[in-house]
């Protein structure tokens, strides 16, 4: 489904991903971890489109289609979701308030009508009641004033809302309390399909544990320096990263 | 009104001959006009006559006019400024439906169908509309009581000018404990036959009482000439009283000047909310004297500048008196080659302690043709006051665009919507419904 090969992004001269190979395939869990400033979230946003990165080389591709030529909106559409680690404060604007022309874009690309007021509350109320959020906070200007758990919360309350084909979780988990990762995990399980998939950018095993991966890899400096299966990200949780680092310096020194 | 003597006239030999405009204003003074009539308010205009000859209309040299050229007003030629009598008023042309009870004004002017056509407007019980030419005795005395005491013709051109011109105008009166049902609309239309039209109305506002006023300008939309309006409104806001006043202005074709002038006693409350659409060019001046104490004033505006127009804005707030509030809030967006000017002064006396006073002014420009102007100006003598003001200026947040673009959303729809949340902020202090759904559709119109 998602196919990435020698992906190189810079922002400004820095060269942050150095040749990123990953092969997601439908119905796969990836999770990636690695070190702070790997570069994980430049990963993210180069998959959603974020115009501050350069690409300098590689491929991207997603159901056969280059999703590197195409503009934010037009991957959403194509089903490529982005949970983000710090989603933005949106004053104003709430998330009812954006969602519903959201959903409709998402709907008429795909060549499906558009919903009516009445069934995109149905709707509503369905993903509202998968995670456990409350009409009230979607009311609200987006993410102001929004505790850490509700931000991430309505990050894959959109999420079951846009039913995307690609879903990229980038460190849900921090700032969730015990039932909020139990809550989201169920959310985020309960929207897996033979026909999506789901990459999870994390530091914990724990959420792990309920939301499990078939693949784990590490990012390091900007390469994917390790992958494995659910137990690396066992391995990783008792043993630090120093001699993944170690493996890896010196490969590329 | 009645019985006009012949308007003599004086030959501009040019333009820009400010002498003889000054004369024909002499002249037109001396007209005979109804209200001139009343000792007082005869005084009142003489003295407004000499206080614009010793002013003139402002030039950019004038600290005050420092961004806003006046140019077009001097082009006019001294004609334009010899008051036109009633007679030329033509009938009301056909205006929304505010869905409220209704007021249309042309150039300035009450279109009067028999003695006291206001009485059947639904305001509610104490609130009364009297046009200066139909006033009883006791009004005519609040007329030469209150008229004049707030708007400076001494050190205001445009105050001057409409102080010694206006012919007919509106009494506004909520009287003790009054209420108003509903909110008044005032629809103000500017034909450009009287070149410069002057528009007067006079707000009493008694103890308890509260008055809602919304006044839609709208110009001069179907007319070729360009019209030019001197709106000046004074109010009197008495103890426990609560005064609120929208603003919309889409002044097409119109030069406009517009003077909104308060004095709030002790725990009263006024709100402003100015919003401009649309229109070449206008100057606001908004001025709250709060010799009260516990009393608020709140001062919202919204400009949406576009094409080559100009947008002034001056707020003044004098805070005279101890433990009262000011807040104000100001937000410009400002495309194409337009000009947005915010200046916002607060006066802290010093005998005003425990005032609170906030202000804030926030732009977003939009193309690199447009310019902002924005100047906060705080002169606070008392020690124990709490005051801040702001003032942003820069484009519209890249990262909200990115989040909503990552969500599906095309960038014009992103750009819509967040456009249209910086206004709603403004928008949503308006009282009249119709007023606010036709912002709300300007503001949506704005990107396209
Ligand atoms: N706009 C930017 N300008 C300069 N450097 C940047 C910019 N954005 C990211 N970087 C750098 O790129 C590197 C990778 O950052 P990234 O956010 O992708 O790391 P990460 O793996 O997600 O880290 P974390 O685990 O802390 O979230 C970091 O060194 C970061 O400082
Ligand atoms: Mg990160």
């Amino acid at each position: 489904m998602l196919s990435i090969q020698n992906l190189n992004a810079s922002i400004g001269d820095k060269q942050i991903l150095k040749g990123i190979n990953l092969q997601v395939n439908a119905g796969e869990v990836h999770a990636i971890m690695g070190p702070n400033g790997s570069g994980k979230s430049t990963l993210a946003s180069v998959l959603a489109g974020r115009e501050d990165y350069t690409v300098t080389d590689g491929t991207v591709t997603l159901g056969g289609v280059d999703l590197l030529e195409m503009a934010p909106e037009e991957r959403a559409r194509e089903g490529v979701f982005l949970a983000f680690q710090y989603p933005v404060e949106i004053p104003g604007v709430s998330t009812t308030n954006f969602l519903k022309s959201a959903v409709n874009e998402v709907r008429k690309h795909r060549g499906l009508p558009a919903l009516d007021a009445v069934s995109f509350l149905k709707m509503m109320k369905e993903k509202m009641k998968l995670v456990e959020i409350d009409q009230a906070l979607l009311s609200r200007s987006l993410n102001e004033g929004f505790s850490g758990g509700e931000k991430k919360r309505n990050e894959i309350f959109q999420m079951a809302m846009l039913e995307p084909k690609l879903a990229i979780l980038d460190e849900t988990d921090s700032g969730l309390d015990i039932d909020a990762l139990r809550i989201v995990s169920h959310g985020v399980n309960s929207l897996r399909n033979p026909n999506n998939a789901v990459i999870v950018v994390t530091h914990y095993q724990r959420l792990l544990d309920y939301i499990v991966p078939d693949f784990v890899h590490v990012l390091y400096n900007g390469r994917i320096v390790k992958s494995g299966t659910k137990e690396l990200a066992l391995e990783l949780e008792e043993k630090g990263y120093d001699w993944v680092k170690a493996e890896a310096d010196a490969l590329y020194a | 009104m009645t019985d006009h003597k012949p308007l003599s006239t004086t030959k501009a030999t040019n333009g820009n001959d400010l002498t003889s405009a000054f004369d024909a204003l002499m002249l037109g003074h001396q007209s005979g006009l109804l209200i001139d009539q009343e000792p007082i308010i005869k005084d009142l205009k003489q003295q407004a006559v000499a206080h614009f000859v010793a002013q003139g209309l402002p030039t950019i040299k004038h600290e005050e006019w420092k961004y806003t050229s006046t140019k077009a007003f001097t082009a006019l030629g001294a004609e334009a400024f010899v008051p036109t009598p009633n007679s030329v008023v033509p009938q009301a042309q056909a205006i929304a439906d505010y869905a409220a009870p209704t007021i249309v004004l042309v150039d300035g002017q009450p279109i009067l169908n028999g003695a006291d056509p206001y009485s059947k407007l639904d305001l509610g019980k104490g609130i009364r509309v009297t046009a200066f030419s139909q006033t009883d005795a006791a009004q005519v005395e609040l007329v030469a009581k209150y008229l004049g005491t707030l708007a400076p013709a001494e050190s205001d051109p445009f105050v001057a000018l409409n102080t010694a011109s206006f012919q007919d105008g509106l009494l506004i009166e909520a009287s003790k404990n009054a209420v108003s049902d509903a909110v008044l609309h005032i629809v103000h239309q500017y034909t450009g036959a009287a070149k410069l039209a002057y528009t007067r109305i006079l707000l009493v506002v008694d103890q308890h009482a509260e008055l809602k006023l919304a006044h839609h300008i709208v110009g001069n939309p179907d007319g070729e000439n360009a019209a030019f309006g001197v709106l000046i409104t004074e109010a009197i806001v008495a103890p426990d009283a609560i005064l609120k006043v929208d603003i919309v202005e889409e002044a097409i074709n119109t030069h406009l000047v517009t003077g909104w002038y308060a004095t709030q006693g002790d725990k009263s409350v006024t709100t402003h909310s100015t919003i401009y659409l649309d229109g070449p060019w206008v100057r606001n001046n908004l001025n709250l004297a709060i010799p009260g104490q516990y009393a608020e004033g709140n001062m919202y505006g919204l400009y949406l500048g576009s094409d080559r127009n100009l947008i002034d804005n001056h707020t003044l707030v004098d805070h005279i008196a101890p433990n009262s509030n000011s807040n104000e809030l100001y937000k410009g967006v400002a495309k194409d080659r337009s000009t947005a000017i915010f200046n916002g002064k607060i006066f802290v006396k010093q005998a005003a302690q425990k005032t609170n006073a906030f202000q804030s002014n926030r732009n977003l420009i939009l193309s690199d043709d447009a310019t902002v102007n924005t100047k906060p100006q705080l002169e606070i003598f008392a020690d124990d006051v709490k005051c801040s003001h702001g003032a942003t200026t820069g484009a519209l947040d890249e990262e909200p665009i990115f989040y909503l673009r990552a969500r599906g959303l095309d960038e014009d729809q992103a750009r819509s919507l967040l456009l249209q949340a910086f206004a709603d902020e403004v928008n949503d202090y308006l009282i009249s419904d119709s007023l606010r759904a036709i912002a709300s559709a300007a503001v949506e119109r704005f990107l396209h």
